[in-house]
């Protein structure tokens, strides 16, 4: 199972924050969640907490977090 | 004849010894050179405070500055700076808040106020444009921010703007603040001990006057189009929702939430204290004037009071003090702000103190995350009552009296307690700490976003060049321009508007650079007058971070196991100073003060230290 996790505004994408679901053959990120390109540089994407980005490629068992990128008070 | 726009060419002088209040033109120079806020704070620090002073003699001057945006129609810019030698860290200090007194202050015709000298009895003052008011504040002493405010309000009406300090300034608690509008709080490094060593209660600003500027319409039009920029942005709605709480669950996922006195970077009970768990109590949002993404969110606490959290003071009195109770933490959150605290020095002094009970350092028994002895020793604090006195120190002279390699873990830098982001896998937050030029804050730069995007565990030259952009726009820019640094950081209004602002408003044209410039000016000026009171004494050690998070690794969350490295973190540090133009030890050298315009302080450094060419 892959499980992709938002937070703050990027919950909007991902209903209640947190989907998993089976993933039959790798993909690229970008193919399994849709981003709108305009928001696409105010994100941070991690994949098993390493930076990645929507053009890396994902599979079953990874973990996927969304993040804004956020200034830090 | 006041030769600018957007400035008002005016300082208003008070000396509360001879009760005399003068109202001055500066020179236009002041104002291309360093443009408000920290920047006339640190020229009017340099230029008039004998080297060498105690930050509590009458003769430190206490500052409120305002920039050429403050006051002005375009987006948040009800912010003020308040400045001081820091009796905190005997260095520069200062902060900003956010508050109607901006607006008036501005209003009367003046874009500062210095203030020296000492009372003889208790005072406030009354400033209505060019009036200047020493008024009785005997029955104001020993009240408490909230009550002098309401007091104030009752005698000179709803629409003032009043600035004022509680018991903690009144009994010279080194990280006392200026609280205005119940919960907004400023001047970490003592402020507001500065004030009270004056005998000075409050400052009560009323402004009727419009603020000159160049171009009226297209500074409108400006902020009109910057407003609805940020009211449509994708994170608007969620940052009405959370504000900087939403912050907590970000910290979690990334690992810098400070925990058990920054231990860890992970805490049990995020969940408790996250903005969620704030909206179950939310009752309403506040914030400065002129703002349309007001951050202040405002919870009933566990005691039905109001209180009003953000980030920051709600993680150093939760998680780093292991209280997981988002209600319990608004409790400890208000008291702060009725007192006149900083809560994350206070957050992190407490952290310290539970440290330093559990190592059995201390004889008091001091639990982590035990509420009502948090609840008692901030009171005991503010008032200097047996543990409280000590407290009320800092984490850096308690750890000098205790000992035990204490000083591993007492979590400041340069003096100033460490604010809310744990750097045990952050190294360039980490440098942004020891860089800051107020000690161990955030607001000068707060990098880990970019660290978590480009490579956490780099310390490479490009995250030591995007520190120094970091510090320029936010550091040097927002400071001195004095407007609010959360449009551009949380909602994406892009920096290049600044300049349009700053055109229209004064009519003086300034690319963005030629603002970095002032901001690096600002910056070595800084320096320089850290160096001039440490002299022999000062080091790169000041930079340096605490040693707990190169010691240290974190034990739990993703990144257990993570520390920083010592001699990579210090070669980061080297490349930083050489991208400054200072030396190995952080001094800024001859050649770099000449290219900044600071020629005036290489004679005062010269007898001091040696310089490099």
């Amino acid at each position: 199972m892959i499980k992709l996790i938002a937070i703050g505004f990027l919950t909007k994408y991902i209903s209640g924050g947190v989907i998993e679901f089976k993933l039959d053959s790798p993909k690229k990120l970008k193919d399994i969640i849709n981003i709108p390109s305009d928001i696409q540089n105010k994100i941070i994407i991690l994949i098993n907490n390493v930076a990645g980005n929507l053009d890396s490629i994902v599979d079953d068992d990874d973990t996927v977090a969304l993040m804004p990128i956020i200034g830090g008070g | 004849m006041n030769p600018l726009k957007g400035w008002n060419g005016r300082i208003l002088r008070i000396d509360l010894s001879k009760r005399k209040a003068v109202t001055e033109s500066y020179d236009v120079d002041l104002a291309l050179n360093f443009l408000g806020g920290r920047g006339f704070a640190i020229k009017i620090l340099w230029d008039e405070l004998p080297v060498g002073l105690d930050p509590l003699s009458p003769m430190n001057k206490l500052i409120f500055a305002a920039g050429p945006l403050t006051g002005l129609t375009v987006v948040s810019t009800g912010k003020l700076v308040v400045a001081a030698k820091s009796p905190l860290t005997g260095g520069y200090g200062d902060g900003n808040l956010g508050s109607k007194a901006a607006i008036h202050l501005r209003r009367c015709g003046i874009d500062a106020i210095v203030i020296e000298g000492l009372a003889d009895k208790p005072v406030y003052l009354y400033i209505e444009d060019g009036r200047v008011e020493f008024n009785d504040a005997t029955d104001l002493w020993g009240l408490k921010t909230f009550d002098v405010e309401e007091k104030l309000k009752s005698i000179h009406g709803d629409e003032c703007g009043i600035l004022s300090i509680g018991p903690a300034g009144e009994n010279l608690v080194k990280f006392a603040t200026v609280v205005s509008q119940e919960g907004r709080s400023g001047g970490r490094p003592g402020m507001g001990a500065v004030m009270g060593s004056k005998k000075l209660k409050a400052v009560v600003l009323k402004g009727t006057g419009n603020i000159p500027v160049h171009d009226e319409k297209k500074l409108n039009e400006l902020g009109r189009e910057a407003s609805n920029f940020l009211i449509k942005s994708e994170g608007y709605d969620f940052w009405i929702r959370q504000g900087t709480m939403a912050t907590v669950e970000w910290c979690q996922m990334n690992s810098t939430l400070p925990t058990y006195n920054f231990r860890e970077g992970v805490f049990d009970y995020a969940k408790s204290v996250d903005g969620y768990a704030m909206e179950k109590f939310k009752k309403l949002r506040r914030g400065c004037p002129n703002c349309v993404m007001t951050c202040g969110n405002v919870i009933g606490d566990y005691e039905g009071k109001l209180s009003e959290l953000d980030y920051e003071n709600v993680t150093m009195l939760s998680s780093n003090i292991g209280l997981g109770d988002i209600q319990k933490v608004g409790v400890l959150n208000r008291m702060c702000d009725e007192l006149g605290l900083d809560t994350i020095s206070m957050g992190n002094a407490l952290g310290f103190i539970m440290e330093a009970s559990e190592k059995k350092l201390i004889k008091e028994k001091v639990e982590w995350g035990d509420f009502d002895i948090s609840k008692s020793l901030i009171t005991d604090t503010a008032y200097r009552r047996g543990l409280g006195d000590f407290i009320a120190e800092g984490v850096y002279r308690m750890s000098m009296k205790i000992g035990f390699e204490s000083e591993d873990w007492a979590m400041h830098i340069k003096g100033l307690e460490v604010s809310a982001y744990d750097c045990h896998a952050a190294p360039g937050m980490a440098l942004a700490y020891g860089t800051s030029p107020i000690g161990a804050h955030h607001k000068d730069a707060w990098i880990i976003s970019w660290e978590v995007k480009t490579g956490r565990f780099d310390y490479s030259e490009g995250k030591v060049d995007k520190l120094i952009e970091l510090q320029r726009i936010r550091g040097g820019m927002f400071e001195s321009l004095v407007t609010c640094r959360f449009p551009w950081i949380e909602l994406g209004l892009d920096v290049n508007w600044y300049p349009k602002f700053l055109e229209a408003a004064t009519g003086v044209s300034m690319t963005l650079n030629d603002i970095f410039t002032v901001a690096d000016r600002i910056y070595t000026l800084i320096r320089a007058f850290w160096i001039r009171e440490y002299g022999l004494n000062w080091s790169r050690k000041m930079d340096t971070p605490p040693k707990r998070w190169f010691k240290e690794p974190l034990t739990k969350g993703p990144l257990a196991g993570s520390k920083l490295d010592w001699d990579k973190w210090n070669s980061m540090l080297d490349l930083y100073y050489a991208k400054r133009g200072w030396d190995l030890n952080g001094i800024p050298k001859k050649s770099t003060l000449k290219e900044l315009k600071l020629d005036f302080t290489i004679k005062t450094l010269e007898g001091i230290v040696k310089l490099s060419e």
